[in-house]
């Protein structure tokens, strides 16, 4: 048919190739600067926590035997042979700042993930159904944010009698679903209203297949930024308990460990501070930066 | 003519984006008399809004910029004056209303701030003598017991009664040009025959040139002098309302008047203009029209006709229209 | 009696508005009031009337989108608002719909495929390859090519995206579709091609439409019968030629008077109702269009017209037809 021939041609005219919304998102996440440093961070922090046993040239827990059953000094400074110098037991600072990493990365993608699952639940179901479960679900929402982070994680923690990474994972996860639910609760009510999600009805889509297939997909924008952000908050607040000493324990070799057993060198031996509160920094500046990046690229006025 | 108010002369206004330069508005000329009424029309991403937005120098920028060509208002250049003198002329001498009257007014203002804002600024009238005068103007636009209406919120009104604020808002300085972008799009017909007939009557009343832009050729057909036609950032079609829809000699023209439904009835099937309108970035190199266009020659792809004067006052852009018989849809005169 | 495929009686919408410290229910928007009419296999009922006239609830109501507050909407003699969730999904594969806004109601994240195969999934009507190639059919009777499956809606144009609502309409073959608005967001020239293949698409396969819209002449041009609608009310009723030509009631002759003809030479008599249409949630006492109603007099403010045969099958609610020469 001609006609049709013209509207291909037409079609063709318009883009060469498919673009799914992701797609067109990544490219315009490429464009900004600061967000690719921050994905170029994270990656890194990725690659190190992977592969920490190939990077790091020391064990993190013991110091290292030197000849005749000795072990390595304790608190050198930093040197070809220890980079980052060694702490009071004699281990290498710089093995034990990449064996953090994995610890930090853990904790921030268990606890989101505990986060994503009661967040994307409890927020879809609430601002699916309304009524009086969006009700109970917004207080409880409401509750949970008018206590500060911080403080609500050292409550949780107390609780427990032996702290420790794992209890870190479960009490982080518990407190940081309600800035997610909150996010999800309101996309599904805007959502909701679209028209397609009413095609949808009309075409006779559960409501569970709604949710899924229609209502989520269409969220996902917000809660990655949301999610990505929550990764860098939670490295912090376990950096925070772990000095605490209400997080992990020694010997693990957490950021958050290491600054407290270094704080007491703070005057004479400040490297043993510098690293591992350098490696805060730049991990959560870094997720952080790849978050924004990401709000700017997802933002789903994509119709143009 | 002495008569003439306002006089575009190859206006070129260009968006500059990350795929490449929009030729919004490309080379578009035309005239406006005293007391007369231009009707633009175009479909979407024909131009025509950015032409008005030329005028009122509202383009967004960036990524749009005006690049070239004159706006001759009265003795002024207006792409030559500074911003305070345009601010001066914007809203005074020019006034433009908008389609969605919503969201053009301050929801946090009463109606009679709004119109007062305006008079204070402009006419330098005192806080009483604004209020009073913008009361003047509720009641000219027929707005029903405007002593009360004045003191009320846009939310307040339905949306027939804002564009008559919007309206009122627009003539309270008496402004010698009006232009109306898609005034009537939002609202329903028996209120957009309201407002039609209030501007009709207005300009009765005041001698108010308009250029009314719209993509509904039944409103050009009720209120307009003289149309322009745009297609891809160009005119391809300007003459007197008559002439232009019964002697169009543009096929742009021709099929947008025989693809609308009439209301009298129409016999078997509509006869659609083929295609759509090409991505603003992709249109063909020659006639802008050309693969939409049922007579479209080898000529018409690879050169772009130019605004030819067919008739006294009435010209084309199309290398065919003298062989083309457009109304019994023929190739041959 | 030609063939009735729906019979709606005394049909009603009301959304509660709900205030007070107790959130009781203090009034209602009386969105749809009171809705008489039978809808005849394989024709087009236009569906007219101006904003907040009730004619989109209506077209939820009939499709049970909306749960109807009294009445009946019987499809092929069952009362839809009568059936169990299992029915009702399967009455989903009998009635479907078309929006208004292509931006809008096709899911920005899904192709093409995935949109048009979607009702496939859920009524299981086919799967994997048989699956392809209904969507490949269905693309190909609404005008698409099916190379473009893989792609997502914002790289069409409005009239393309339409079409693909169309094809996702049609997947389950059904009987009836409500069209809402289906060519208002379209350019000019782009509406006319989405009604003609409305119209083979009618042909081919018998369907019948109820197509709501504010645009008097694309109704005229597509509807075999015409109901106007006013504050929740069908106020008239007719053959199109009929209703056009020879209105019964003051509302149809002004609101088809109110037309804006594209034809400057046509001298034309105008009626240019005044004010606005009234809130839905207090409306008027008698017949709601007294308020506008040039020829409205003390009856009209106490009394509702009855809807009734004012000429043969031409159906109307007002005191004063005759008058209308």
């Amino acid at each position: 048919m001609k006609a049709q021939v013209e509207e291909e041609q037409e079609i063709k005219q318009i883009s060469e190739e498919a673009h799914s919304p992701w797609h067109e998102a990544w490219k315009r996440l490429k464009k900004n600067k600061l967000a690719m440093i921050g994905l170029g961070i994270t990656t890194v922090l990725l690659i190190v926590a992977i592969f920490a046993p190939i990077i790091a040239p020391y064990n993190p827990r013991y110091a290292p035997v030197i000849e005749d059953g000795k072990v390595e000094l304790s608190l050198q400074g930093p040197s070809w042979a220890h980079p980052f110098g060694t702490d009071k037991l004699g281990r290498d600072i710089f093995s034990r700042v990449v064996y953090g990493a994995r610890i930090s990365l853990m904790v921030g993608l268990i606890t989101q993930g505990i986060a994503l699952v009661l967040g994307i639940t409890l927020g879809a179901i609430a601002g699916y159904y309304g009524g009086l479960i969006d009700e109970a679900v917004s207080y409880l929402i409401q509750v949970f944010l008018a206590f500060p982070f911080i403080l609500f994680a050292i409550a949780i923690m107390a609780v427990f009698s032996e702290p420790g990474v794992d209890k870190v994972f479960l009490a982080l996860g518990l407190i940081s679903w309600p800035p997610l639910a909150r996010i999800v609760r309101g996309q599904v009510m805007s959502i909701k209203e679209e028209e397609y999600i009413e095609a949808a009805q009309s075409l006779g889509a559960s409501d569970f297949r709604i949710i899924v297939k229609h209502v989520i997909p269409n969220s996902l924008a917000p809660i990655i930024v949301t999610v990505t952000l929550g990764v860098a908050g939670a490295i912090l607040a376990e950096a925070g308990l772990s000095f605490l000493g209400l997080g992990t324990q020694p010997p693990r070799p957490s950021w958050g460990v290491m600054l407290k057993t270094g704080q007491e060198y703070i005057r004479s031996y400040p490297y043993m501070i510098w690293f591992p509160g350098l490696a805060i920094m730049i991990a959560v500046m870094g997720i952080n930066l790849l978050g924004d990046g990401l709000r700017d690229a997802l933002d789903p006025k994509m119709k143009d | 003519m002495s008569s003439t108010l306002l006089e575009v002369k190859d206006l070129q206004t260009y968006f500059f984006t990350d795929r490449g330069t929009v030729k919004a508005v490309d080379g578009v000329s035309f005239d406006v008399e005293k007391g007369e009424t231009l009707g633009i029309v175009g479909e979407s991403g024909s131009g025509k809004s950015v032409t008005a937005a030329s005028i009122m120098q509202l383009v967004p920028s960036p990524p749009g910029d005006i690049v070239g060509g004159e706006i001759n208002f009265k003795d002024e250049n207006l792409l030559d004056l500074k911003m305070k003198r345009i601010r001066k002329i914007r809203g005074n001498e020019i006034s433009m209303i908008f389609q969605e009257p919503m969201t053009s007014l301050n929801p946090v203002y009463t109606i009679g701030e709004q119109i007062s804002e305006v008079l204070r600024l402009h006419q330098g009238l005192n806080k009483d003598e604004a209020l009073e005068k913008s009361i003047d103007m509720l009641e000219k636009v027929g707005i029903p017991s405007p002593e009360e209406r004045v003191h009320e919120h846009p939310h307040q009104l339905s949306g027939g009664m804002r564009q008559r604020v919007m309206i009122a808002m627009a003539l309270a300085c008496n402004p010698e040009l009006l232009i109306a972008d898609e005034p009537t799009t939002a609202l329903d017909v028996t209120i957009q025959a309201q407002i039609l007939e209030l501007m009709d009557e207005l300009r009765d009343e005041f001698n108010t040139s308009i250029i009314l832009i719209t993509h509904n050729l039944g409103v050009i057909a009720e209120v307009a002098d003289k149309v322009a036609v745009m297609y891809g950032g160009r005119i391809v079609e300007q003459t007197d309302t008559v002439t232009l829809y019964k002697d169009p000699e543009h096929p742009y023209t021709a099929g947008l008047i025989k693809s609308i439904p009439k209301i009298e009835g129409s016999e078997g099937k509509l006869k659609p203009i083929k295609g759509t309108v090409p991505d603003p970035l992709n249109f063909p190199n020659g006639c802008k029209f050309a693969n939409r266009c049922n007579y479209a020659e080898e000529k018409c792809w690879a050169e772009e006709p130019d605004l030819e004067e067919v008739k006294p006052d009435h010209y084309v852009r199309c290398w065919r229209w003298k062989e083309l018989d457009l109304k019994n849809e023929s190739e041959v005169k | 009696m030609a063939d009735n495929i729906l019979e709606v009686n005394n049909l009603k919408k009301h959304f509660p508005i709900n205030g007070g410290i107790f959130k009781r229910q203090v009034n209602s928007v009386k969105a749809v009031d009171g809705l008489n009419f039978n809808v005849k296999r394989g024709e087009t009922l236009g569906l007219v009337g101006e904003s907040g006239c009730g004619k989109s609830t209506t077209g939820k109501v009939l499709l049970r989108l909306l749960d109807a507050t009294e009445g009946e909407v019987k499809f092929e003699g069952r009362d839809i608002h009568k059936l169990d969730k299992k029915d009702l999904r399967s009455l989903r594969k009998e009635m479907q719909m078309i929006f208004q806004d292509p931006y809008a109601s096709l899911n920005p994240r899904m192709t093409v495929a995935e949109i048009v195969g979607e009702p496939l999934d859920i009524h299981n009507l086919a799967k994997g390859k048989e699956k392809e190639e209904r969507v490949r059919e269905l693309l190909d009777m609404v005008g698409l090519s099916s190379k473009f499956a893989k792609r997502y809606p914002h790289e069409f144009s409005g009239g393309q995206r339409q079409r693909i609502g169309i094809a996702r309409a049609l997947a389950v073959d059904p009987e009836v579709i409500v069209c809402d608005e289906p060519v208002s967001a379209l350019d000019v020239s782009i509406q006319a091609q989405v009604i003609n293949l409305m119209e083979d698409l009618q042909d081919e396969l018998g369907l019948t439409y109820i197509f709501i819209a504010h645009d008097l002449s694309v109704v005229r041009h597509i509807s075999d019968r015409v109901a106007v609608m006013y504050l929740g009310k069908i106020v008239e009723l007719a053959d199109k030629d009929d209703l056009y030509d020879t209105p019964k009631h003051p509302y149809t002759k002004a609101l088809l008077s109110a037309i804006p003809v594209p034809d400057p030479q046509r001298q034309r008599e105008k009626i240019i109702l005044e004010g606005d249409v009234p809130s839905p949630i207090n409306p008027p006492s008698g017949c709601t269009f007294h308020t506008r109603c040039p020829y409205a007099e003390d009856i009209c403010k106490q009394e509702e017209p009855v809807f009734e045969e004012k000429g043969e099958d031409h159906l109307a609610a007002c005191h004063f037809t005759d008058k209308l020469e």
